[in-house]
Formats: C-alpha cells, sequence, structure tokens
C-alpha cells in the first residue's frame, strides 16, 4: 500500500527536499533566508514573501531569552531546562544581560506590530542617537539649551514609522540574535577545561600529596585520642594485656613441651600438655572478653586507625612517582593549558561584552543606517547638481574665452578707421609688426600674452567686456591656454600684416619655420592659399588665378589689378613658396609675375 | 478555488522560488530581495482579473531581470491556457445552438 502512495510527484518532491537540506547545511544561509526558505517548502510561498519582505519578527520572546542567556551568561547550564542560568546578582554580566534583554524585547514588540508599538525602552535609544546628531540639535532642543520634549517624541515617532527603518531595524534583529549564533571562545574554552580536568587526573602533585598525608595524619591522631578517650578502654587495655601475657606464656609452654619431648619425660609432657590447654582456654577467654560489644567502638575506631595508615603509606609511595620524566611532562602541560585557559576566558568576556554591545546597538545601528541612505540620496542629487553647475560654467568661460579671442583677433595689429562716420579696424602694418616681434622670442607666445592681456584696462582698450577680461586674465598663466590663445591670434596678425604690405625678410621667414605656431600656419598656408583664390575667384571671376602667367596678367584688367596689389597677396605666396609648399609651375609664374615690376 | 486564483497562487510560489534562488546565487542580496518581496506583495492585492495579471508580468519582467525567463514561460502558459478555455467555450455554444 505504502508504495502505490509514492507517485513520481511525490518521489520528486522527497529528493528535491533532501538535496536542498543538504545545499541549506552547506551554504550557511542567513537566517531570514532560511526562514523563507523552509516556508516556502512547507507550501507557505506568501508567507515566505512576507519574510524576505522583512514583514515577519522572525524570533519569539522566549527565543531571545534563550539566546542571549547562550550568548552572555557565564553560569552552569540548569539540569532540567539545558538552558544557562541567570547571570549572577550584582555582576557586570548581569547588567549587560539585562540591557541586551530589555532592548532586544523593546525590538522584537517594535518589528511584531510592524512599527505600529514602540516600546518608550526604544524611543529612549533612538533619542540618545539623535541628540548627539549635529543636524537634529537644532530641532531638539531650544536656544537655551532644553530638550523639546514634544517635538522629540513627535519626531522619534515619525522617524520610527518610516519603512525603511523597520526594515533596517528587521534585519540587523535578525542577524544579531540568530539562535544558531555562538561565540566563538565559549566552545574553546569549555574544551580546555576538559583538556585540564583530564590533565588534573594523571598529575601527582608532591604538595598536594604532602598536604593529604598532613590532613591524614592530624586524623589518625584523632582517631587515638577517641581511642584513649573511650570509657571502656581501661578495662580493653588491661584484657588486652592479660591476653597478650596468655599468650607469651603459651608461646613459653610450647617451648617446654617441646624440650620435654625430646627429653622423653612422659609426665612432664602431660603436666606441660595440660597447662597448654589452659593457657589456651585463657587466652579464649579474653578474645571473647574483647569482642565483646562494649568494646566495639574501640575495635571500629581501630579500623579507621588502620585504613588511614594505610592510606598515608600510599601517598607517601605515590609522592616518591611525583619527579618521574612524565610526570614533569605532564605538569609542564598543565601549566601550559592552565595559561591557555585564563587567555581564552579574557577573551570570552570581551566576545560577551561585543555581543552585549551589539544587540543594545541596534536601534543607534539601524537609524545610522537608514540616515546615511537617505543623506546618501540628498548627497548623490548634491553632487550631480554641482556636477552641472560646474560644467555649465565652465562652458560659460569657454564661450568668453572663444569671444574675447574674436574680438582680440579683430583688433589686434590693426588701427581704428573712421569712414562715413562709421570706425572699422583695418590691418595696420607697424601695430601688427609689433606684436609679430614679441611672437618671434623665443618664448614669444608668453611675452605676447604679457603684452596682450596686461591688466584688465588693456584688454577692455581691444572693446572686450569686463567679464571676458578677467576670464583672459584668470587663465594667462595657464600654458595650455596660452598656446591656444596666442597660436590662434598669431595666425591673424600675421594675415593682416602681410594683408597690409608687410614683407618678411630671410631671418623672420626661418625665425617663423621654428616657431611651433610658424610650422602649424605654414600647415595652414595650402589651405589658407586654397582660400584666398576662391575669394579672389568670386570678386574678380571664375579662373582668374589659372592666368597667372605675366603675359596674360599684364593684358587683363585683373592683370592690371595684381600688378598694382601684388604686395597685398605676395608676402603669403613668398612664404609658402620659400618653404616648397606649392609646385615649381606656379613659382616660375609668380617670379616672372614679380619681375616684371 | 477558481481557476484565476489558482493561476494567481502557482505565479506567487514560482516568483518565491526565483528570489529565494536568486539570494542563494548571490544574484540578488537581501536587500534587493526584500525591495521585489514588498513589490509583489503590495501588487497581489491590486490584481483581480487577468488583465491586471497581465500588467503585474509585464511590470515584473520590466523592473527585475531576474523574472524575465520564468514570466516569459508563464505568459505562454496563459497565453495556451487562455486559448483552450476560449475554443471550449465556442464548442460549447455551437453545441448549444445544434441542441435548439
Amino acid at each position: 500500500m505504502a508504495d502505490a502512495q509514492i507517485t513520481p510527484e511525490v518521489a520528486k518532491g522527497l529528493v528535491v527536499g533532501l538535496v536542498e537540506a543538504d545545499l541549506l547545511q552547506g551554504q550557511n544561509l542567513p537566517p531570514s533566508v532560511y526562514k523563507a526558505l523552509r516556508a516556502y517548502q512547507n507550501g507557505q510561498a506568501e508567507e515566505s514573501l512576507q519574510i524576505l519582505a522583512g514583514n515577519r519578527c522572525p524570533y519569539t520572546e522566549k527565543d531571545v531569552e534563550r539566546i542571549l542567556l547562550e550568548m552572555l551568561s557565564s553560569q552552569k547550564r540548569d539540569q532540567n531546562t539545558g538552558l544557562k542560568k541567570e547571570p549572577r546578582l550584582g555582576t557586570p554580566e548581569k547588567d549587560r544581560y539585562d540591557r541586551s534583554l530589555q532592548i532586544a524585547q523593546a525590538v522584537r514588540e517594535y518589528l511584531e506590530s510592524n512599527g505600529q508599538n514602540i516600546p518608550q525602552v526604544l524611543q529612549n535609544e533612538i533619542l540618545v542617537y539623535l541628540i548627539n546628531m549635529p543636524q537634529f540639535k537644532d530641532i531638539l532642543f531650544d536656544q537655551k539649551g532644553f530638550l523639546r520634549t514634544q517635538q522629540a517624541q513627535d519626531l522619534i515617532k515619525v522617524f520610527l514609522s518610516q519603512p525603511r527603518l523597520i526594515q533596517a531595524m528587521h534585519r540587523l534583529f535578525t542577524e544579531r540574535l540568530d539562535p544558531e549564533k555562538r561565540l566563538k571562545y565559549d566552545s574553546i574554552v569549555a574544551d580546555l577545561e576538559s583538556e585540564i580536568k583530564k590533565l588534573e587526573a594523571q598529575i601527582i602533585d608532591p604538595q598536594k600529596i604532602d598536604a593529604e598525608i598532613a590532613q591524614r595524619r592530624t586524623e589518625l591522631t584523632q582517631k587515638k585520642t577517641a581511642i584513649y578517650r573511650d570509657q571502656n578502654y581501661n578495662d580493653y587495655s588491661d584484657a588486652l594485656q592479660k591476653l597478650e601475657d596468655a599468650q607469651q606464656e603459651l608461646r613459653e609452654l610450647e617451648d617446654d613441651y617441646q624440650v620435654a619431648k625430646k627429653s622423653k619425660n612422659n609426665s612432664q609432657i602431660q603436666q606441660t600438655l595440660q597447662e597448654i590447654n589452659n593457657k589456651r582456654a585463657e587466652i579464649r577467654k579474653f578474645q571473647n572478653y574483647l569482642n565483646d560489644p562494649k568494646f566495639s567502638n574501640i575495635h571500629q575506631l581501630q579500623q579507621e586507625e588502620s585504613l588511614l595508615q594505610s592510606q598515608i603509606q600510599l601517598l607517601e609511595q605515590q609522592k616518591l612517582q611525583a619527579n618521574t620524566p612524565e610526570q614533569k611532562q605532564l605538569r609542564t602541560q598543565f601549566e601550559e593549558k592552565l595559561l591557555e585557559l585564563q587567555e581564552a576566558q579574557a577573551k570570552l568576556i570581551v566576545e560577551r561584552i561585543k555581543y552585549a554591545t551589539d544587540v543594545i546597538a541596534i536601534p543607534a545601528d539601524a537609524a545610522k543606517k537608514f540616515l546615511n541612505e537617505a543623506l546618501g540620496e540628498v548627497a548623490i542629487h548634491y553632487k550631480e547638481e554641482a556636477k552641472k553647475a560646474a560644467e555649465q560654467e565652465e562652458a560659460h568661460k569657454k564661450l568668453l574665452e572663444e569671444q574675447a579671442i574674436e574680438k582680440l583677433g579683430r583688433r589686434l595689429g590693426r588701427r581704428e578707421k573712421t569712414r562715413n562716420g562709421e570706425t572699422i579696424f583695418v590691418p595696420n602694418k607697424r601695430e601688427a609688426k609689433r606684436f609679430l616681434t614679441l611672437l618671434f622670442h623665443p618664448s614669444g607666445f608668453q611675452e605676447f600674452i604679457n603684452e596682450v592681456a596686461r591688466d584688465e584696462s588693456t584688454l577692455t582698450s581691444y572693446g572686450l567686456s569686463r567679464e571676458e577680461a578677467q576670464t583672459i586674465l584668470a587663465r594667462k598663466k595657464d600654458p595650455k591656454f596660452v598656446e591656444t590663445f596666442s597660436l590662434n591670434l598669431a595666425k591673424k596678425i600675421l594675415c593682416d600684416y602681410l594683408l597690409a604690405g608687410g614683407r618678411l625678410s630671410r631671418d623672420e621667414i626661418f625665425a617663423l619655420s621654428d616657431t611651433d605656431w610658424g610650422r602649424s600656419i605654414i600647415e595652414d598656408g595650402l589651405k589658407l592659399a586654397e582660400e584666398k583664390k576662391k575669394f579672389v575667384e568670386s570678386q574678380l571671376g571664375k579662373g582668374v588665378l589659372t592666368f597667372f602667367d605675366a603675359s596674360r596678367l599684364r593684358g587683363g584688367k585683373t592683370g592690371e589689378w595684381l600688378k598694382g596689389n601684388w604686395w597685398k597677396i605676395g608676402g603669403t605666396v613668398l612664404l609658402i613658396l620659400l618653404v616648397g609648399l606649392v609646385g615649381p609651375s606656379l613659382f616660375q609664374s609668380a617670379s616672372g609675375l614679380f619681375s616684371s615690376r | 478555488m477558481d481557476d484565476f486564483n489558482v493561476r494567481l497562487k502557482k505565479l506567487i510560489n514560482g516568483l518565491t522560488k526565483i528570489i529565494i534562488d536568486s539570494l542563494i546565487n548571490e544574484d540578488i542580496d537581501q536587500d534587493e530581495a526584500a525591495e521585489i518581496s514588498r513589490f509583489i506583495l503590495e501588487r497581489k492585492k491590486t490584481i483581480s482579473n487577468y488583465l491586471e495579471l497581465d500588467n503585474f508580468l509585464n511590470q515584473l519582467k520590466n523592473r527585475y531581470f531576474i523574472f524575465s525567463s520564468f514570466v516569459d514561460s508563464f505568459e505562454k502558459e496563459l497565453k495556451i491556457k487562455k486559448g483552450d478555455s476560449q475554443k471550449i467555450e465556442t464548442i460549447k455554444s455551437q453545441l448549444l445552438k445544434f441542441s435548439q
């Protein structure tokens, strides 16, 4: 019948159950997960979710009491319940136990009610924690430094009804009051005590033996005194003496009998035999008398006396063995174990104190975790805001810099010119040359920026706003900015110089190719030439620059213009030609053009 | 217990197992498990028909990666079951027509 009930489903369930049980043992799951799993395995999935969600208090009042006794008491176990007894009254251990129990039970009540019932003990613990938080000082205390009781109570109640705080409390309570928890040194101390007991049984301690011998001897003396003091002792002693005398006389008679036997004196033999018989009867009489019940106390005392004497003898023999190598080794082991035990006991006390502290700190630690998480989120928010603001500020600065460079590009190396009431800035050879001279110096960029951005008024005189001027001044020591700033402006100034008819000497050209910005401008040279070409084409008609040979230029209008204005692009072209960036055909055409002048 | 509640119970059972397995495999931590469990318990109260159940399954799939494959297979099963019951209903109504 039983076999028929085991369906494949049942068998599968059993196997899974067994496998899972093994897994659980090996994995050492946190207590709440273990409980949730157990609930799930018992078909209570929703209850399992409730446990995982932290909506169930995992331990009963008894559970809490049991684990605290186990962890905090150094007393022996009760034979009936198997639980450790409560710590002794008036000891620090008892104080720790009471306080831990009080707080743990308060947290349990709080968790059982899902934060609805807040015991006073718990409120006090949270109040103590909050009082020490600088963030709450202004709320909790008035200006005179007195606690605002009502506000404090309201705050604590709001605080303790927060689901995340309940969860934090649940987690800590579940972990710290785990019934499976044990102190590491508890078992170490128990093992050491057992080892010491075993060693103690094997060790012969001479001092201990001496003390025992002395004890036995005292007892022996007491027995002897008791015998002498017995009321029948004199009778006993007389009878004993008489018995001993009679026994002596009997021995003498027996000697006489042997002599008579040797001499074959029959009458003497008969007489001696008669005397022997009489003596034996006399001895029996004394012996019977000595066995009288009135001497039983003396007999008892004599037996005890005899036992004590044999014990003393045995102890003295043992004492002789106390100095064997084996005994010495055992004593050394014993001493070592004693030291280990003392150390382990001290560590066990420390462990107990720490455990009690952990239990007592459950409300404060939960509050701390809750506040850290809450404040952490605020901090993250502010960090993100600050990052955004910094990025915006950086972008604004960048814009100001670009605007400033742009404005300077339109003013440096130029002079003011008013035409029809309108002021414009046109390239000025002298002005441009002044800056170029600075730029040709080995540390030209820095000298250039120092000259241009001498101070705020210098910069505003070039048309910069105060904000733009300040931005430039703030960055004028930054080498990267100096390079960007000077390179951008150097190209424009050089262009202006060349457009204004400025010429570069051979030495200046070589100096130019030695500078970073000079090389850069050469690299840009082809592009620039292309742009200029396009510009001129758009202004003067397409294909104009293909007539770059002298004969065609001389004939047309374009040729006429170029003949009169060649210097306007001559500098650039010369620069490009000198560094070999254009082909030889153009060089030939250009040389023809120059020679025609 | 009607068919819908049986389905719901089966779903809760399956979800619980996944949470516990994920905890054991350390795919999620206890805080995440608590958050997911609370979400399921809260949402469960509001589910009273198949449409709400579908919405719940979609939310689960989108919010918590651990459920994606389970929810997919559960949805498939649910769809098949729904199709079957629709077919049965059609056959029933046709038979009823014939009998009339």
